[in-house]
């Protein structure tokens, strides 16, 4: 359940691209331990959005703050709070020269300076977690699809993050491997973990979401848990949105 | 998972068993297939065969003077050599089998031989022999006809003493070469082979197994990936060493001490300022300290010359403190960029002491004092031509990749002076370039700093592969994902730590046919430094050879040594490179 605690805390955000708005005001805050997941169709700013929050894209107005720590241009702010916040790609982006394990504890040893006895110890707890410690010693090409994008989950995990974001993590998985994927997500989810998902997956949100963002237009339309969100939306675009989806 | 039975589905079964083709039936099947094919093949086979008689006649013709190239090994090898140091010479050799012994053992290369496939070589290697036989001379063919027989008797007897059982039973690659270079050297030591030879070749062997055991027995002791570093740190150390010092002679004069004292008084005091800018100085400080150093770098080279006059201190010195304070301004403006994250300062300190040794090392071998005389009466022949392509490819290596690095950088100042610096070079023949370096460049130095002709063409070479290089890396880097970038700063590393660990080691496995189709040429252009007036390799061949009063216009002979020499180097490293990609991956992941 989630707590008091407000660990990312959006302000105003704005951002252009050239003369487009691809964000015109975002303002949430997320609370320890909650997940809120992002809907909304494409081109709506949902990622650009997730990106703006460790810094991948910039902001141009409002504030973001993350961990009690403001971002700004400043190059230590932006490592720091990377280091606590875990990212996953639709793409996965493992790197494909090092193994599995090394994927996991290059972070480890590099930036938060761990011992590699200790670094690779974490590897095989967390390839444990997700389900594929008989993958450790393989490269990513060797891997399907789903077990890769479970392997970009542990090498987020591996640095302790205190949140985690995932950036359409199923959306370049064939069916068959989607499940395997939501469900390291739900067990993540249960233990407590603060996420944020952007993802087109309803089932997911309805199960697992404390709160659902519907994004359009580089803004929130909407906003809600998700009983309220998917039996009760006010907005029309919400509800035009759903009636082409569900 | 599931499997097929389960739900009663096909079971996969083996492939179709492809039958084995005869030399007749595989002939007729490709060769002989049509009335077309049949007189192609006819008519190459008879273009091959008058192409081998006419090559191996002219090699074997009575009037080729082959021992215009053993006579004059040692020329074309060292050229001028003084003959009194040649222990010198056969050092460096053995330093380097002896390396090549440990680098085996640390990568614990070489693979299995099958006696189906030693059996093939000796057969074709006795064939051959014979076949040569027939031109040969005629005190010569009998002796090549019986040696050629004696080989494929031998490898008929011994694969069918073998047996049934022992057939599929392989032997070490490495043990395999190793007996038969053995059996070679026996053979010399039967034979009337000048004792110049073969002492000194059996002693270089002799280190080859040497240090190869001892490389297994240390490999099993200690972490092999230490073993690798050292090992690899070995192979970068030795060629200054073996060119700078041992080739030549180090005395301890003012110099070499200035080189020791100075270097340490930058170590420990610019690695407190560094630490200090890391850790301690707010930003504006930081900013104050840089500009500091910035003027300091810029005034000591405005002022050089008097300065060494008014404290006479041996040019070097100076030199040495300059470059350190350079090293040092960079450390102090760039550290706070590459130093983030949880022991970023600690990394850029260990940077700092690689490089204050490295400068100081350098400096050493560099300037040297040497009994010898300059490098250009000393280096010559196939010592020389090793001595450049050597220097110049692995200096440009690490001046290419940062090069590279700049050339993408985001930063307009380091793109701009890369870009400049990169279309400059490729711009201007590589000829240009060294009579630059040996006609030009003299001129705007001070006299008491006049670079020797060896090293300034050492060092165009090295500035002039440096930009192809960096065009070949630049290639690389930019195949390589966004994504990847994303990845690496979203678990938090810094742009160094990036590129160092995540961008460039994909990057350079990318274009490592490149780079060595670069170093291939590189190495065959280090012949063209004969138009400075150089006595490399090919000089020797071409020109001094010929003109030997022994063997006036004897041309043929040297020039085809001497293109089986370049023809071995560039295969070996070919070779090489393709079990490199092999081991990588390269295009598999």
């Amino acid at each position: 359940m989630p707590s008091d605690t407000e660990i990312i805390v959006c302000d105003d955000v704005k951002k252009w691209y050239g003369d487009f708005n691809v964000l015109r005001g975002i303002t949430t805050t997320v609370k320890e331990g909650e997940v809120v997941v992002i809907i909304g169709p494409s081109g709506s700013g949902k990622s650009t959005f997730i990106r703006c929050i460790n810094r991948l894209e910039t902001h141009q107005e409002g504030r973001i703050i993350v961990d009690g720590i403001e971002l700004t241009s400043d190059v230590r702010n932006v490592e720091a709070i990377r280091s606590e916040v875990g990212m996953v790609f639709q793409s996965f982006n493992l790197f494909p020269h090092l193994t599995v394990k090394q994927n996991i504890t290059m972070a480890q040893t590099w930036v938060r300076g761990r011992r590699k006895s200790e670094a690779d110890t974490k590897a095989m707890e967390l390839l444990e977690r997700v389900g594929i410690p008989e993958q450790a010693d393989k490269y990513p090409g060797q891997l399907s699809g789903g077990q890769q994008q479970r392997v970009a989950i542990a090498r987020a995990l591996a640095m302790d993050p205190k949140v985690m974001l995932f950036d359409e993590p199923t959306s370049a998985l064939d069916p068959e491997m989607i499940k395997e994927v939501l469900d390291v997500m739900k067990e993540l989810a249960r233990t407590g973990m603060t996420m944020m998902v952007v993802t087109h997956e309803m089932g997911f949100a309805r199960e697992v979401a404390d709160r659902v963002l519907f994004f359009d237009f580089g803004q929130v339309v909407e906003e809600g848990t998700p009983e309220h969100f998917f039996t009760n939306p006010q907005h029309d675009r919400t509800k035009l949105f759903l009636s082409q989806i569900l | 998972m599931s499997t097929n039975a389960e739900f009663g589905l096909i079971e996969a079964s083996p492939p179709p068993e492809a039958s084995q083709l005869g030399i007749v039936v595989w002939a007729r099947k490709n060769l002989f297939n049509s009335v077309l094919n049949a007189v192609i093949t006819v008519v190459m086979l008879a273009v091959l065969a008058a192409v081998a008689v006419g090559f191996s006649s002219f090699l074997f013709a009575d009037e080729r003077r082959w021992d215009a190239v053993t006579v004059n090994m040692r020329l074309l090898m060292v050229e001028g050599y003084p003959q009194d140091h040649m222990l010198r010479i056969w050092l460096s050799v053995g330093i380097i089998f002896a390396l090549i012994g440990l680098t085996t053992a640390a990568w614990n290369a070489g693979g299995k031989l099958a006696p189906d496939s030693i059996q093939r070589m000796l057969i074709g290697a006795g064939s051959l022999v014979a076949a040569l036989a027939v031109f040969g001379r005629p005190d010569a063919w009998v002796w090549m006809t019986v040696a050629g027989a004696v080989l494929i008797g031998i490898a008929l007897v011994w694969r069918s003493s073998l047996g049934k059982k022992n057939i599929d039973k392989t032997i070490p690659t490495l043990g395999f070469l190793g007996g038969v270079i053995a059996l070679i050297l026996l053979v010399t030591w039967l034979l009337p082979v000048a004792m110049t030879t073969k002492v000194p070749w059996t002693v270089v062997f002799a280190a080859l197994v040497g240090f190869y055991l001892v490389g297994r027995v240390l490999a099993g002791a200690v972490n092999n990936r230490t073993f690798r570093v050292v090992v690899l740190g070995l192979w970068v150390a030795s060629f200054p060493y073996i060119y700078l010092v041992l080739q030549r002679r180090v005395d301890l004069d003012t110099d070499v001490m200035l080189t020791f004292v100075m270097p340490a008084a930058f170590l420990v005091l610019g690695g407190a300022l560094i630490w200090a800018q890391l850790t301690k100085f707010s930003r504006d400080t930081a900013g104050v300290v840089t500009s500091v150093l910035v003027a300091l770098s810029v005034a000591s080279l405005i002022i050089p010359v008097a300065w060494d006059g008014w404290l006479e201190l041996p040019v070097l010195g100076p030199l040495i403190g300059r470059v350190l304070l350079f090293a040092l301004t960079a450390f102090a403006a760039g550290g706070r960029t590459f130093a983030s994250g949880e022991g970023g300062a600690r990394n850029v300190l260990v940077g700092w002491a690689g490089s204050v040794i490295a400068i100081a090392y350098l400096g050493t071998v560099v300037r040297g004092a040497t009994d010898l005389g300059t490098f250009n009466a000393v280096y010559g022949g196939l010592n020389l031509t090793m001595l450049l392509s050597v220097t110049a490819i692995a200096a440009s290596f690490p001046i290419g990749v940062m090069m590279a690095l700049a050339r993408t950088s985001k930063m307009p100042i380091f793109r701009l002076l890369s870009t400049g610096y990169i279309e400059t070079i490729r711009g201007v023949p590589l000829i240009t370039v060294l009579f630059f370096a040996t006609r030009v460049l003299p001129r705007f130095m001070p006299p008491e700093l006049a670079i020797d002709p060896v090293v300034a063409v050492a060092a165009g070479m090295m500035f002039f592969s440096a930009a192809y290089l960096a065009e070949n890396v630049r290639g690389g880097l930019q195949s390589i994902p966004k994504g990847q970038t994303e990845a690496a700063q979203a678990v938090g590393m810094s742009t160094f730590l990036t590129t160092a660990l995540i961008t460039l080691p994909q990057a350079l496995r990318t274009v490592i046919p490149a780079l060595v189709g670069q170093v291939i040429a590189l190495f065959k252009d280090t012949s063209l430094v004969t138009i400075i007036g150089l006595a490399d390799f090919l000089h020797v061949a071409r020109s001094i050879i010929p003109s030997q009063p022994d063997f006036l216009g004897v041309l043929m002979e040297p020039i085809l040594f001497a293109a089986l020499v370049y023809w071995l180097f560039t295969f070996t490293f070919s070779r090489a490179s393709q079990r490199l990609e092999q081991k990588l991956g390269v295009g598999d992941r």
